[in-house]
């Protein structure tokens, strides 16, 4: 019981720090800095629709082939929810590299994504994005970690689209 | 339930039978993961799923989907003239869908939920709908 006050607690700090971003990079990076306090993962990223622009917060140590594979997988994810192509090419991609493990934990060069949680940047059913968390574990993510992120995937959207509508 | 019964011995299901029973699968579906996921993002993939399977069980567009939930009302009158079987198959295939939808998103977290809960369900309409 403690621990999910705990959690409780972290999540709170987490989406009021979302809430008060007002660019793109801030929103990614006030969530990838309370992100490693909820869950364990070596990449967290948000994919914006309009400006094309993925972001990425991930653990140092990642390899770039494990880089390349969350990006495809961001893409296809979005490619289905968004009902529309996106070509790779265009992306804008932009990482932002944290220690986000102890030295012993660092990531293989041959990591290979093994988990993922995606979801959504939706908002009165438009489809803005979506965000992700990846690990280069297996069964990373339980039901309880969905519960958690969805909270802050809304909170995302939500500050998301208050950001467009007065850009 | 004597209805329900009636009809099973005959061997036939009326529309509305086959509506009631999918329309209370979806409502275990959508109480499961929405507490997953929230009522809006589940709302925009029963959505996708509807649009995706609306050209080949065009009954399937007259479902309603909000953040308070799927309703099957709007359904019913439309439902008449289209035979409870064809009604079965739909529903199969946006479970599916769905369930497609859900792995895409989560990999196996949603369904790992789902699947003991609802899909005995599914499997029981499918035996009690197209008796061997």
């Amino acid at each position: 019981m403690r621990l999910i006050f705990k959690n409780l607690n972290v999540l709170r700090s987490t989406i009021n720090a979302i809430s008060t971003g007002i660019e793109i990079k801030e929103i990614v990076e006030s969530a990838g800095n309370n992100l490693p306090n909820l869950f364990d993962f070596s990449s967290f990223g948000i994919f914006w629709k309009e400006d094309l622009l993925l972001f990425l917060y991930q653990e140092e140590s990642c390899p770039p082939s494990f880089t390349q594979e969350v990006v495809n997988n961001m893409i296809k994810v979005f490619s289905i929810l968004g009902e529309e192509s996106v070509d790779a090419d265009r992306i804008v991609l932009q990482i932002e590299k944290r220690k986000l493990r102890p030295k012993q934990m660092v990531m293989d060069p041959k990591a290979a994504l093994k988990s993922y949680l995606t979801l959504p940047l939706a908002v009165e059913g438009e489809i803005l994005g979506c965000t992700a968390l990846n690990s280069d574990q297996p069964n990373a993510f339980d039901a309880q970690d969905l519960q958690f992120f969805s909270v802050i995937g809304y909170q995302m959207a939500a500050t998301l689209k208050h950001f467009q509508r007065f850009s | 339930m004597g209805r329900v019964v009636k009809e099973e011995k005959r061997g036939k299901w009326s529309s509305d039978l086959v509506l009631d029973l999918y329309s209370n699968l979806l409502a275990e579906i959508w109480e499961l993961v929405s507490a997953l996921i929230g009522e809006a993002i589940l709302a925009f993939l029963v959505g996708l799923a509807v649009r995706k399977l609306g050209e080949k069980y065009p009954f399937l567009n007259s479902l309603t989907v909000s953040e308070e939930g799927i309703s099957l009302d709007e359904m019913k009158e439309d439902c008449r003239t289209v035979a409870p079987v064809e009604i079965h198959r739909g529903f199969q295939s946006l479970i599916n869908q769905l369930s497609h939808l859900f792995s895409v998103l989560a990999e196996g977290v949603i369904n790992k939920e789902l699947f003991p809960k609802v899909f005995p369900k599914v499997k029981e309409a499918e035996r009690i709908i197209s008796p061997k």
